[in-house]
């Protein structure tokens, strides 16, 4: 594949753009760097919603591209928070399980980054254990009433809608069914969006409070009952990318820039960094063939997110600096920010342990029987 | 997907037990196995039939290489097909006999005939001829075929059982010497290459074994009335394992992607991260295996060790995996940026 073009073109934009937004590369830029100025201007490139339709105000691009677009935005740490839910998972499923006037509602807001999504699914009671959530949707004339908290809802104080997962129906033989999705927008009455800020201060975590929120009859996305399917396939898209790898290559460039480098720790990295982007292409390629990777992005994820976790700790043993997240100093700073990150690359997403329960279960069949805990 | 080459040679190979029962490997057993092989032209693969081999490409070697690597006992195989016929192709040189081993160090070539000091060359006992590799001008080479009764051998055997000697060839006699349009010591790099490739391929059948055994073993083994598949803390490890090993199939892929034939090997961070990763996963799965399956995976009979063993030993023939991280590390550092160095920009 000839990308060079697209990564020269891509790479130009993002250093200029982000000069000029006064933007400092950051790692985790896709949890942390939230601009709407610098996504606006991505989409009007035609950087955002490149997989969607044009009739929908998407670009026909293929899945490769945008994993191409998408590893430049990040090897630069550029600030593509404001948009990378709505692009990297709800676009997607809207795309998959809603009605035309869904899709005619979110599609083109979603492409123009002018629509910003949060990720309702975890909640006080329910974080790993996602079937067990409380949140409810109960049938009432016109529509549904909403009832429950989502937490864990990063950038849902700037966002304009959520994807939420609540239960509809009681659960049958199995705990998984009855549950179903819900398109809210996050300026309704009764919604409530308290902030959670996180050990580096910063707040970009929130509660998501739903009052008895009334929506529409259109606000169930896909089938009544079948919201676990919906959200396992939403959960490929949102583990599949390369976010899961290179959220720390902003350190690692900055340190092979100013750290003496050349010895075998670096080198091992080096070696990983290679091999999980090739598995992380081979997941895009599936993404493009129409395939949804559910267990293969498990096991890329696992894999990417230990490596990003040992590039901050290679880089704390070799960089000559401490770590300082106030620093006007990119070395210092960069490593700060990453390592007071450090504690959740393996969290966010699912965690890492149910990552290689789906992987298990998945190799050793279905003679694995009932989980033994 | 089994092809149809690896199908063969798995029959051929299958009639050939390699073991004295609770002995393990025996050398002569394997030798008559891999006459066999070498009998019905097997070793030829990858060699153009002008140069006394039997044509096929790279996807054939590898099928040849993972079927003997399915079985796991010691074997020159891969060395044959990978480093003689790689370095013969390149030279241009016709196979002469049915093992050649290549001596992996720089020799000396005059009309007192072939010099040259090499530590521990795999399978060189089983040598047929040996092939010396010494300077003629600033950017040739010659290539000189010996008799191995000119060599002095102090043979060793590596971790596995396999085979291998230092060799020492003191003014022997030439049978044959050619020329080569390559400075000598790019040829022992090339040399060293083929040998480095031989290894990763090698480790990614290995790795691919131990992967199914112990699948097997955790779906079958039951403890406290369940397999050990539904435990979670054997979940982890399954997973940990499956990991590493698509980690390093992933790095022995991109390794080989694009190559036609073993000639085509290039040192650079595409084969040096194959055997970084190799060397990684050949850490960890090890481990994991043996964990998974408890005191029968660490028995004669049981079929492991074979894999197990052979992993272990080659992380450190053709280069350690501490070098290859050097290198790749010496590489990024001297490249002006990172990303595009590891996106081969540069």
């Amino acid at each position: 594949m000839d990308d060079r073009k697209l990564r020269a073109e891509v790479r130009a934009f993002a250093v200029r753009t982000m000069a000029a937004l006064g933007l400092r590369p950051r790692c985790d830029s896709w949890m942390v760097s939230h601009s709407p100025e610098f996504s606006r201007a991505l989409a009007a490139r035609g950087w955002v919603g490149m997989t969607m339709p044009s009739e929908y105000g998407g670009h026909d691009r293929s899945f490769l591209e945008r994993y191409v677009v998408n590893e430049e935005l990040l090897a630069l740490g550029a600030p593509v928070a404001a948009h990378w839910f709505a692009d990297r998972q709800v676009g997607p499923s809207v795309l998959r399980h809603g009605t035309e006037e869904q899709r005619r509602r979110y599609l083109p807001g979603i492409a123009a980054a002018e629509r910003y999504f949060a990720i309702g699914m975890s909640e006080a009671d329910s974080g790993s254990d996602l079937a067990a959530v409380r949140t409810r949707a109960t049938e009432v004339p016109g529509g549904w009433r909403l009832s429950g908290a989502k937490i864990w809802t990063s950038h849902a104080h700037r966002a304009h809608s959520i994807l939420v997962l609540a239960r509809t129906d009681p659960p049958a033989e199995r705990r998984h069914t009855g549950l179903s999705q819900f398109l809210v927008d996050l300026d309704l009455d009764g919604v409530e969006v308290r902030p959670i800020a996180t050990m580096d201060g910063e707040h970009h975590f929130n509660e998501v409070v739903f009052h008895d929120v009334l929506l529409g009859e259109d606000a169930l996305l896909g089938a009544r009952g079948r919201g676990w399917e919906q959200v396992t396939a939403e959960l490929a898209y949102e583990r599949s990318g390369p976010e899961r790898f290179l959220s720390t290559m902003p350190l690692l460039r900055a340190l092979m820039r100013e750290a003496d480098c050349a010895g075998p720790a670096v080198g091992s990295l080096l070696a990983e960094l290679r091999s999980v982007r090739v598995l992380s292409y081979q997941v895009a390629q599936m993404l493009d063939q129409g395939r949804v990777p559910t267990v293969r992005s498990a096991l890329v994820k696992d894999l990417g997110t230990q490596l990003e976790r040992r590039v901050v700790e290679v880089a704390c043993s070799l960089a000559p600096v401490r770590p300082d997240p106030h620093s006007a100093d990119e070395l210092p700073r960069l490593l700060g920010e990453a390592l007071l990150h450090n504690p959740d690359r393996t969290l966010r997403g699912g965690t890492n342990e149910i990552l290689r329960g789906i992987v298990a279960r998945d190799l050793v069949g279905s003679s694995a029987g009932r989980l033994v805990p | 997907m089994t092809g149809a080459v690896r199908q063969v040679v798995e029959g051929l190979l299958s009639d050939r037990p390699q073991e004295v029962p609770g002995q393990g490997w025996d050398e002569e057993l394997g030798r008559q196995a891999t006459d066999a092989l070498a009998d019905a032209g097997w070793l030829g693969v990858g060699l153009p039939e002008k140069l006394g081999g039997e044509g096929g490409d790279l996807a054939d070697v590898i099928e040849i290489v993972d079927a003997v690597g399915s079985i796991g006992w010691p074997s020159p195989v891969a060395d044959q097909l990978l480093i003689s016929n790689g370095l013969l192709e390149h030279a241009g040189v016709a196979r002469p006999s049915r093992y050649v081993v290549v001596v992996p160090a720089l020799g000396s070539a005059n009309a007192d005939g072939v010099t040259v000091t090499a530590d521990a060359v795999p399978w060189a006992p089983w040598a047929t001829h040996l092939v010396v590799v010494s300077p003629a001008g600033e950017r040739t080479a010659t290539l000189s075929l010996v008799e191995p009764g000119h060599a002095h051998l102090r043979p060793g055997r590596t971790l596995p059982g396999a085979p291998f000697a230092e060799v020492r060839l003191d003014r022997a006699p030439a049978l044959s010497t050619t020329v080569v349009g390559t400075a000598a010591t790019d040829l022992i790099g090339f040399v060293r290459s083929l040998g480095s490739l031989s290894r990763a391929v090698q480790s990614r059948s290995a790795l691919r074994r131990i992967q199914e055994l112990t699948l097997q073993h955790v779906r079958m083994r039951e403890q406290f009335g369940r397999p050990l598949s539904a435990f979670q803390a054997v979940q982890q490890h399954v997973a940990a394992l499956a990991g590493e090993a698509a980690a390093a199939e992933a790095a022995i892929g991109q390794a080989i992607d694009g190559m036609t034939t073993a000639a085509d090997v290039v040192d650079g961070p595409r084969l040096a991260t194959a055997r970084v990763r190799a060397a990684t996963a050949a850490r960890e799965v090890v481990r994991l295996a043996h964990q998974l399956h408890g005191a029968i995976g660490i028995t004669r009979e049981y079929e492991l060790h074979r894999h197990t063993l052979a992993l272990l030993a080659w992380r450190a023939e053709f280069g350690t995996e501490r070098e290859h991280a050097v290198q790749l590390a010496e590489a990024a550092a001297a490249a002006p940026d990172l990303w595009s160095w590891l996106l081969d920009e540069s």
